[in-house]
């Protein structure tokens, strides 16, 4: 949906409607918060996750629960939770990944490694995607809420107050889980850089 | 001041957020999505003669639960009084009693 159909699209007006079991009102709302939802499943979920899924789950869930919505915070904070709710559980779900190994890196991710826990070398701007690939892989073998927090506060650049807003957590809970996700990734680069010694 | 490894951590998500996003551009809706999720949240859900019920079964459990405690404080001390006969039976000597 474009910027211009967002800033025209009558929120309120069409809730309502879905308040009174008006169908053609709830399928409105699935267009119009679609892109809203898929944008932060991709930004949670790895890749290979059939992201159209878990939306339809995300919307059931949003209209089983659309009684209890009392306005309190938007209503797309509030679907925006429901997301990263769902998103949470399903790494929860996901068994642990095997120990983060050299072997399993691809020349390039290896190469991004390198340059970077041995501080030499210039960063090319090319060897962004793969740093974001190994960001993504040292995300997975946090804990899944730990992980939801670091990813919102240093790849999303995220404040505090706003994780707190889309998780419903509270400020301290979220300075200690980015507190013991920065020590787990502090571990895992020391291990890393261990292993590359060898 | 920063360490080492949180330096590297840093130095990692600040050339990964160079990477362009996958979540960026116009996303488009999948044809029918809005349709079948509507049809299944809007569909009637088939209920049980049993689940008829369902509203009273908490309220079963506590009438249930009071019930099972007044049993057994209306029939403790009848249960006692047999325990202590028995006891008083097995404690006995028979056949102390026949010789005498």
């Amino acid at each position: 949906m474009s910027d211009a159909a967002d800033a025209t699209f009558d929120l309120a007006g069409c809730l309502e409607r879905v308040r009174q079991s008006d169908q053609l009102a709830a399928k409105e709302l699935v267009d119009h918060l679609y892109p809203l939802v898929i944008r932060i499943i991709r930004a949670h979920l790895p890749r290979r996750v059939a992201e159209e899924d878990i939306a339809q789950d995300v919307f059931l869930k949003m209209f089983t629960r659309i009684a209890q919505f009392q306005g309190a915070v938007p209503f797309t904070h509030w679907v925006s939770r429901i997301t990263l709710t769902t998103c949470i559980d399903l790494l929860r779900q996901q068994k642990r990944r095997p120990e983060f190994r050299w072997a399993d890196l691809s020349e390039d991710e290896a190469d991004v490694l390198d340059t970077v826990l041995t501080n030499e070398g210039e960063r090319a701007p090319d060897e962004a995607l793969e740093a974001r690939e190994l960001v993504h892989r040292l995300l997975g073998e946090l804990k899944p809420d730990d992980r939801m927090v670091i990813q919102m506060l240093d790849l999303e650049q995220k404040t505090i107050a706003e994780i707190a807003s889309l998780t419903g957590w509270n400020t301290s809970l979220i300075k200690v889980r980015a507190f013991r996700a920065r020590r787990k990734l502090r571990q895992l680069f020391e291990e890393l850089e261990k292993k590359e010694r060898r | 001041m920063r360490t080492t490894k949180a330096r590297n951590w840093q130095e990692l998500v600040d050339l990964a957020r160079k990477a362009p996003r996958q979540d960026e551009g116009v996303v488009n809706v999948p044809f029918g999505f809005a349709t079948r999720v509507v049809a299944q949240a809007f569909a009637p859900v088939e209920r049980g003669v049993a689940s008829l019920f369902e509203p009273f079964a908490f309220r079963a459990l506590s009438l249930a639960s009071l019930l099972a405690i007044a049993a057994v404080a209306a029939n403790v001390s009848p249960v006692l009084q047999a325990l202590g006969d028995e006891i008083a039976v097995v404690n006995g000597d028979p056949i102390g009693e026949l010789l005498e």
